[in-house]
Parts: C-alpha cells; structure tokens; sequence
C-alpha cells in the first residue's frame, strides 16, 4: 500500500524573530501573525498597516487587530476608509464589521465625515452593529444627510438590519427625497418590511 | 413525565449563556448565538448532571479550572460528528482528476504527497480519501501518500482509530469496496482492515491555535469541510491564515459545498475544476 504514516508531529524549524520591518514579505507576514491578539501591539500594527504595500500581510494585519478588537484598533482601521487602495480599503470596512461593538464606538464620527464616500463605506459597516445601535447611528442620517446615495445606503442597511424605531425617518426621508424615484422606492420598501414585521 | 426523569430546564440566563458562549469562543473559536442557545444548555445540562455540579454557576468553576478536562468533554460535546463515507465524492474525484496531478508535477522526486483532513471527525473523510485515491488514482503506487486526521474532538478521535461504522455510514460505498477495506465487525457493523486504519495518522489539534497547527507540517491538500460554518468572521480568518501557513506553496484546501473562502480571505486563489471549486496558496515569491 502507498500510504505511509510518521506518528511524530513535526517541529516547525526554529526561526529567528520575524520583524514588520522586513524587506520579506513573508518576514512580516510571520511578525503580524505573532503579535495577533496582543492589546498591547495596536500602535505597532497600526504603524505597519499604513506603510504595508503586501496584499496578503495587509491582510494577516487586519486580522490581528480584529483579534484585539479594541476601540483603539477600531480607530486605526477607519483611517483606511479613506484609502486609495481598493483592497485595504475594502479590508477595512470588513475588519470594521467583524468587531462590530468597536466599529459603533468610531462610527458617529465616521459618519459626520464631510467625505460622502467615507459617509457611505462607514454606513454599510453599521450592517453587523446590534439593530437597535444601527437603527440609532442612521436615523439621523436619514433625516438630515444632504446626499441621496448616503441615504439610499442607509436605507438599506436599515432594511436588513434595523428596528421599528428608523420608520419615521424612513418617512422623512422619503419625504425630504420626493423628486428622487430609486430613494422613494427604496425607502418604501423598508416601510412594507417592517409594517410585515409588525 | 416518567417518573425519576429529569426535564430538560434552562440552565443559565442571558448574562450566563454570554459568558460560556465567549468562554468557549475564546477556547475553540467556535461560535453560539442566541437562536443557537437551545442547543448549547441542552449539552450544558447534560455535563452539570455528568459533574454532579448542582448548579450553573458550580459547573462553571469547574470548566474553567477545567477539573477532569471538563473543557474537553463540554467540546465533545459541543461538536457535530454526523458524516458519512464518500460525502461530497464530487471532491475527491477532483482530488484525483485534477489536484494532484498538478501537485506531482511540482513535486521534487521521491517527496511524499501530504493530506490533512481537518477536522476528521470520526474518521470517515481521511478513511475516503485513502480508498478513493488506492482506487481511483491511478499514480497511487508511483508516490508515498501521508494522510494526517485532525480534529478537537478525542471521542471522535477515538472513534476514528477504531475505525467501525454501521451501514448507514457505509451507505454510499459499493460492495466491493466494502469487501475490499473493512471488515465484519458484529450486526450491520463493518471495521475498516488493519493495514488501512494503521496507515492513518490521527492527532488531537484545535485549529484555532498556529502553534498546534504548524506541528502537523506542510500539506499539499487540505480538507476542511463543514467547520467554518461553525466560526465567527474573526475566527474564519485566524483558521484561513493557520491553513495557509500549513500549506505547501501551490497547495489546495477543499470547502464544504455551503463555504467560500472568498467570503473569509482572499489570501487564496478559487480555481475552478470539472468536478469542484477549491482554493489555491499561491506560489510563492519572495522579495528578499
């Protein structure tokens, strides 16, 4: 029979300390894996995470600090929404949603960003906050966001995850937006689902 | 109620159920939510009655001290064992057809092809995944397959060495098969023969923790199938990043039908095959 069968686990070969400042990528990749977890590294995967050019240790990055999950983490990843790299941004707005208690800490400020696309990227990361914490964040977006696409972006994160209390602003909305056929549509909508509900 | 049995009664409130639910997330990874709460206190009633503990809160201490390896019998518990041989075949023809093929033709003379199958369970993955490739690949006897069985759970564990089933587990394999690799073991009962039980190494590993996992070495395949779903965002992410480090570059890991990678990580690259979507570790390239 080909199969063959070693009953000792093997030792991983012992490897001097990795550093974040390698020229390896696979050196910093194996140092945000070690400090994964640990409160006390934010400033240092923060750091990292801003100079970091590597798709894939971006990405183990952004795992540790959801691992730490902290407010502090919370407020280095939502520098990022502003990014102009696609990737971490959108690996951002998903670190953000993973530590969603955190992500509402930072989220007030977020939305108050004069920024309409930081407005809208922030606004779908209320999708994993509690309801009841969405419902509070983006009702007032719906009552007094001047842009359509921010509001139609609440609209539907409230549809999905919202609790009876956003109907008003829905009808506010719906209101302020009444020349706008999509935001009407879309908020009436989220008025049928939540009157279905009860 | 017949008399002298016990009811099923709700052992903790909500500030309790929150607090075994991180106490066992930050152990395992695995992941309870509220709708999943009748399923947790039934295996919580359950090990109290087991203990003796006369309350929630005695119980507790006890886990957490984790007295008797309590933590190890509450994850037994917690685990969902329920498989079959053969499940998911369209994978293992895949494996055959497509993957390690393209794995030999990178591999240096004379290395063995690694499989992990984590977490195994009861063993009816890493058992199939042995049968098929004797039966199906036809380089099986050109190269040494090592076959590595993992999972958190040691009853299951347990189970898997031992290698008996029932017909029910059986159920997708021919007579031949049956035939060929197991044998009589009491009524509707089957062993799998000696020589392949033996040829399997099982080891107790949660794959949450890197350390643990990079001790089981680099593998050209990995199944993972029907874990993840059991996993928060945080924790897909951690194990994503465990298989990838237990990965041979070029590798591939296979998914239960209902997970994606994509959906955790983009560390890897989704290859579509005739029979399966699975992931790929990308080669390696190093900037130093």
């Amino acid at each position: 029979m080909p199969l063959i069968r070693r009953d000792r686990a093997q030792q991983p070969p012992t490897a001097p300390p990795a550093s974040l400042d390698s020229p390896d990528p696979n050196q910093r990749w194996a140092a945000a894996r070690a400090l994964a977890g640990d409160p006390s590294a934010v400033e240092q995967l923060d750091a990292a995470l801003c100079r970091e050019t590597d798709r894939r240790v971006q990405e183990v990055i952004l795992t540790g600090l959801i691992k730490i999950g902290s407010v502090e983490c919370a407020e280095a990843l939502a520098v990022h929404l502003r990014s102009t790299d696609v990737g971490l941004r959108s690996g951002a707005i998903e670190a953000l949603q993973a530590m969603p208690d955190a992500a509402a800490a930072v989220l007030p400020a977020l939305l108050a960003d004069p920024d309409r696309h930081v407005r809208i990227r922030s606004v779908e990361i209320a999708r994993t906050v509690a309801p009841e914490r969405a419902t509070e964040l983006l009702s007032p977006i719906l009552e007094q966001d001047p842009d359509e696409n921010v509001c139609a972006a609440a609209i539907d994160v409230l549809t999905e995850n919202g609790t009876p209390e956003a109907v008003p602003s829905l009808r506010a909305c719906a209101q302020r937006f009444s020349g706008v056929a999509f935001l009407t549509f879309a908020a009436n909508i989220a008025l049928r689902r939540f009157a279905e509900k009860g | 109620m017949i008399a002298g049995e016990r009811s099923f009664r709700s052992v903790t409130s909500s500030e309790e159920f929150q607090t075994l639910c991180e106490f066992i997330y930050r152990r395992t990874g695995m992941s309870f939510s509220e709708g999943r709460r009748y399923y947790v206190e039934r295996r919580i009633d359950e090990r109290i009655r087991a203990t003796g503990a006369n309350s929630f809160r005695a119980y507790f201490t006890l886990l957490r001290a984790n007295t008797d390896g309590e933590l190890e019998q509450l994850i037994n518990s917690l685990t969902v064992n329920e498989t079959y041989f053969y499940r998911e075949e369209h994978q293992f023809r895949c494996l055959s057809s497509d993957l390690l093929p393209d794995i030999v033709s990178r591999k240096p003379a004379g290395q063995p092809v690694r499989i992990w199958s984590a977490p195994c369970s009861t063993g009816e993955e890493p058992y199939s995944i042995a049968i098929w490739l004797l039966e199906n690949w036809p380089d099986v006897d050109a190269y040494d397959i090592e076959i590595v069985a993992s999972d958190i759970d040691t009853q299951a564990l347990s189970r898997a060495r031992s290698g008996c089933y029932g017909a029910r587990s059986l159920a997708r394999l021919s007579s031949e098969i049956i035939e060929r690799y197991f044998e009589p073991a009491g009524p509707a009962e089957y062993r799998i023969n000696e020589e392949l039980r033996s040829s399997i190494y099982f080891s107790s590993i949660n794959l949450m923790d890197p350390a643990a996992t990079r001790t089981q070495g680099r593998f050209d395949v990995i199944f993972c199938r029907n874990m993840l779903i059991y996993f928060d965002d945080a924790s897909r992410r951690v194990a994503a990043e465990n298989f990838y480090d237990c990965l041979e570059p070029g590798g591939y890991i296979c998914l239960g039908h209902t997970e994606a990678m994509s959906r955790i990580s983009p560390l890897f690259q989704v290859r579509r095959f005739h029979d399966a979507i699975v992931y790929q570790k990308p080669e390696e390239k190093s900037d130093a």
